[in-house]
């Protein structure tokens, strides 16, 4: 062993106890080694699962991804009711501060079209954070100010996209399409009734984000695609529902009345062609409306009437169906009859001797009405009345379809006399498209259909479902419909002058002169107006019935829904270029 | 030219023989620094998310700096480690110097703890320096002053010693290095052979320091107490040690893969530095932290081995401070991540990404591997 000094000697000999020393060195480590191995058997494995659902808890983030609604067309294909996306302008004033405010101001005026103090008010305080400058930016609006910001010009912009419901009609047909709230539910009509299938399903993604919300690229990313709403294709024509609005409107101011209804429909299918309230709302302008509003509510499906003098014809044709009278079955009018105690009288009061049915019809005898429910029985009347629909809904694809009030026989709110009422239209509650469904029985050779709005639907897929139309009941016999056709035809041609008849269309209907009930008796001097009925008399096609509430000129149907009812044949029939009768 | 020619002496030799050098230790200073370049990629991968050219900097940087730090090792393991005994004077001169200009303003990096010290071109912790500064001066002291270290007057003198550079750490402040310059000083003391009931001073001056460290800096009691109670301060420290507990878990025996953990997205604190262990447990699972936790008890067990046969006290003080420092601040830095130890800040050597603390670490182990060479020689004579 060299050893060349005796420092370096002294050197080579290990301190004292080193042996030991460097043994407990060891151990310590060990100790320490043994205590990382506990923890990570502890945290790895025993606790291994806690830990990884505490961790995935604190990550997984569910993304709700909007599906488009789908668009409401009519059935010419025009768009009633459209979802768009567009653009929401966010600013930051506190931000925006840091730039040129001039060029900012100037941008937005020249670009947007905002006016320069609209602008200012909304960036001009540099102490708010958030501030929404526009609404329904269009894109090139949006993509001329991503430019902006990207060339630096301005900045402290957001834009956020949101979807837009737009209704192009503004009042056209708005009770048929109803309207979407700010959080996408539909409401009223078809946006109400059909929202399911117009909004389609929402997709999600799952992920894994970190504590600042951005998506972990390595993590769980599962994404679910949204499935956009389908497409409805409405029965409305949009020209025939222009008609009925148009020519509603006019009656109601010629007439004096705020209120009424026109329903056009085709009585084969049960098709509702157009369906015109007043007073009604413009889907545009929503934001001017209460939450809670009358002129939402659809009048023709959603409010009853006592329909008066139209309903006679259910009544005779129950009779006829059931054999107990025939058109030529004659019968003496009183001016006024005493039935179970109460006194019923026709509209001049007067007596009409040994008259047929035709007559009955022509001059609308509440009489005549009676001896046919009487003939009938009860049991028989009321099969026929609820057979033809009324007491329960149409079952019209349209939301918040009422039911009306049909007292049952043998309830306690049922008089026997109430027979005699309910023969000509009156103590029966009913809506103005089950009176519309009903004539649609006569129509149709006896059948009662379902009515409709939507006749096609399209998928977001492009495949296009057709919806059959259906029928619900035979009501009468065809020849039933035949007779009473014939009857109403000669009723009509009966009574001079009849405003009801177009000169170019042969059509057959009813006039009504409904007393509004109230208060458990009768309004004087108001009553609702209608007319009733279809054509072409030969091969009925289309169905039209004006309602016309309170009219202040003229309290008759036949002077009030008649001219109107004449008015929206001529028009529609021409426009289906359905011939002229010989 | 002829300083250069002798500079380079040992190259003239072909002294640069593989066999000679440590297997084992040869084998730790590829594995580990290797695993660290893997795994600091994998956890610099928000960054990749958000700019893909400095993530691929950064990765390359620390590619780079771990090369350099092999390359380093290897050169540092060629060099007789008793030949710069008598400067280890020197380098604890510098050490010291170093941390007097880290707490002068404007040197030192602008906020928080005056740790760094800003040269714009890198920026580097002295504390790094003055950890092997004080490992290489206490062990040729030792050497020098032999039996004489259990006597009083030496201790106190090299309590001065080391009481000198451990005061300026802890001003900066910077608890988890004075605490691994304290551990590491004492072992070093403590294979010299110092006597047991001198150490009882160090205890004093330890509970002195950490009062005086927590006086002024309020923070490391917060800290403290945080680790005691997980439940309060969540959104502080009690939140970091309970992210790395659900990194740990999330992993379990074989874990998410490489790459796939998800915990180093914000959620961990500094996951390519202080909180590495807990990305590999995410992503490697048992296996991957076991793996790492054997390797450093073979470094220790070497190390020990190494001191052990080593010709001198120098040697014998310089292989054992060695091994036990950087095992011990593996081990710590585990213990933190594994919830033991409160958060302290200290790196995982050889893994973690950081200039300074990866570079001094191989050199460390390059020493290590030389002592070890001598050790082999003197056997064989």
């Amino acid at each position: 062993m060299p050893s060349s000094s005796p420092n370096r000697r002294n050197d080579t000999s290990a301190p004292p106890r080193f042996g030991r020393r460097l043994l407990v060195l060891g151990g310590l480590g060990a100790v320490m080694a043994g205590a990382v191995g506990e923890r990570l058997v502890r945290w790895q494995v025993l606790e291994a699962g806690d830990l990884a659902a505490t961790a995935s808890v604190q990550q997984r983030n569910e993304q709700i991804i909007a599906s488009r609604r789908g668009a409401i067309l009519s059935r010419d294909g025009t768009a009633m009711a459209l979802s768009r996306q567009v653009d929401r302008l966010i600013g930051s004033p506190n931000v925006i501060a840091e730039y040129d405010t001039e060029a900012v101001v100037d941008f937005l005026t020249s670009n947007l079209g905002l006016d320069r103090p609209t602008v200012l008010e909304k960036i001009g305080d540099p102490s708010l954070t958030y501030t929404v400058i526009a609404d329904d930016l269009e894109p090139e609006h949006s993509s001329a100010i991503r430019q902006a910001m990207r060339r630096g010009e301005i900045g402290g912009f957001r834009l956020e996209p949101i979807t837009r419901r737009i209704y192009p009609g503004n009042y056209l047909g708005s009770h048929l399409i109803g309207f979407v709230d700010g959080f996408g539910a539909g409401h009223y009509g078809i946006e109400s009734f059909y929202n399911e299938e117009l909004s389609g399903r929402p997709g999600r993604v799952i992920s894994d984000q970190d504590p600042r919300g951005r998506t972990i690229p390595v993590g769980k990313y599962d994404p679910l695609p949204p499935v956009n709403g389908s497409t409805l294709v409405l029965t409305m024509d949009r020209t025939i529902q222009r008609i009925a609005e148009q020519e509603l409107e006019g009656g109601l101011a010629r007439f004096g009345s705020s209120s009424g209804t026109i329903i056009v429909m085709d009585p084969r299918n049960g098709d509702v062609l157009g369906l015109a309230n007043r007073p009604a709302f413009n889907a545009s302008r929503l934001q001017d409306y209460a939450v809670i509003n009358e002129d939402f509510i659809n009048p023709a499906i959603s409010l009853v009437y006592d329909p008066g003098s139209t309903f006679k014809i259910m009544t005779m044709a129950a009779g006829l169906d059931a054999g107990v009278i025939g058109p030529g079955t004659r019968h003496n009018l009183p001016g006024v009859y005493e039935y179970w105690g109460l006194e019923f009288s026709n509209w001049d009061e007067k007596t009409y001797p040994d008259q047929d049915m035709i007559s009955v019809l022509a001059n609308s005898s509440n009489i005549g009405a009676i001896f046919v429910a009487d003939s009938l029985g009860a049991d028989s009347f009321y099969d026929y009345v609820r057979a033809f629909g009324f007491g329960d809904t149409t079952g019209i694809d349209l939301a918040s379809e009422v039911r009306g009030i049909l007292k049952a026989r043998g309830s306690l709110s049922w008089y026997p006399s109430d027979l005699a009422a309910n023969s000509f239209g009156q103590s029966i509650s009913t809506t103005p498209i089950q009176m519309a469904m009903a004539f649609g029985v006569i129509a149709n050779g006896g059948l009662l259909m379902q009515p409709r709005a939507v006749g096609r639907v399209i998928t977001a897929e492009g495949d296009v479902i057709e919806i059959e139309s259906s029928e619900i009941r035979r009501v009468i016999r065809p020849s039933t419909s035949r007779t009473l056709i014939d009857m109403m035809y000669q009723a009509e041609h009966s009574v001079f002058p009849n405003l009801a008849l177009s000169d170019r269309y042969s059509t057959v209907g009813k006039t009504g002169t409904a007393e509004i009930s109230a208060h458990g008796g009768f309004l004087p001097e108001q009553t609702i107006a209608s007319y009733i009925g279809f054509g072409p008399r030969e091969n009925p096609q289309v169905l039209v019935s004006v309602k016309i509430d309170r009219p202040s000129t003229g309290t008759w149907g036949s002077r009030v829904a008649s001219p109107i009812f004449r008015q929206v044949v001529d028009r529609v029939f021409a426009y289906l270029r359905i011939p002229a009768a010989a | 030219m002829a300083t250069s020619a002798r500079r380079f002496r040992f190259l003239e030799r072909g002294a640069l023989s593989w066999p000679e050098l440590d297997p084992l230790l040869l084998i730790l200073t590829v594995v580990l620094p290797l695993i660290g370049v893997v795994i600091v990629a994998s956890a610099l991968m928000p960054v990749l998310a958000d700019d893909a050219a400095a993530f691929g900097a950064a990765v390359l940087r620390n590619a780079l700096i771990t090369t350099i730090g092999i390359a380093i090792a290897l050169g540092v393991a060629q060099v007789d480690y008793r030949r710069y005994g008598p400067r280890s004077w020197l380098l604890y001169a510098i050490a010291v110097a170093l941390l007097i200009a880290v707490l002068v303003p404007g040197l030192a990096s602008s906020s928080g703890p005056r740790r760094w010290l800003d040269l714009s071109l890198l920026s580097f912790q002295p504390s790094e320096i003055a950890k092997p500064a004080l490992i290489f001066v206490l062990a040729y002291w030792a050497g020098q002053v032999g039996t004489r270290v259990r006597e009083l007057r030496t201790f106190l003198i090299g309590l001065v010693l080391v009481g000198i550079p451990l005061i300026l750490v802890t001003v900066e402040p910077d608890l988890g290095t004075a605490v691994v310059i304290l551990g590491t000083t004492t072992t070093v003391a403590f294979v010299a052979g110092a006597r047991l009931r001198h150490f009882l001073l160090i205890g004093a001056v330890l509970i002195f320091g950490f009062a005086a460290s927590v006086a002024r800096n309020p923070y490391q009691l917060t800290r403290i107490r945080a680790f005691f109670s997980p439940g309060d301060d969540l959104l502080d420290t009690g939140y970091q040690a309970q992210q790395s507990l659900l990194a740990l878990g999330s992993g379990g025996i074989a874990g998410k893969g490489l790459g796939m953990g998800t915990m180093k997205f914000l959620y961990l604190p500094a996951p390519h530095t202080d909180s590495v262990f807990a990305v590999i447990g995410e992503e490697l699972g048992l296996i991957g932290t076991a793996t790492l936790v054997i390797l450093f008890v073979i470094l220790l067990a070497r190390g020990l081995w190494i001191a052990h046969k080593a010709p001198d006290t120098y040697g014998r003080c310089l292989a054992a401070g060695i091994s036990f420092q950087l095992a011990a601040q593996a081990f710590i830095n585990m213990l933190v991540v594994t919830g033991r130890l409160p958060v302290t800040g200290l790196p995982l050597p050889f893994v973690s990404s950081g200039g300074t603390s990866l570079i001094v670490s191989l050199a460390m182990l390059g020493v290590l591997m030389n002592v070890s060479r001598a050790a082999s020689l003197d056997s064989e004579r």
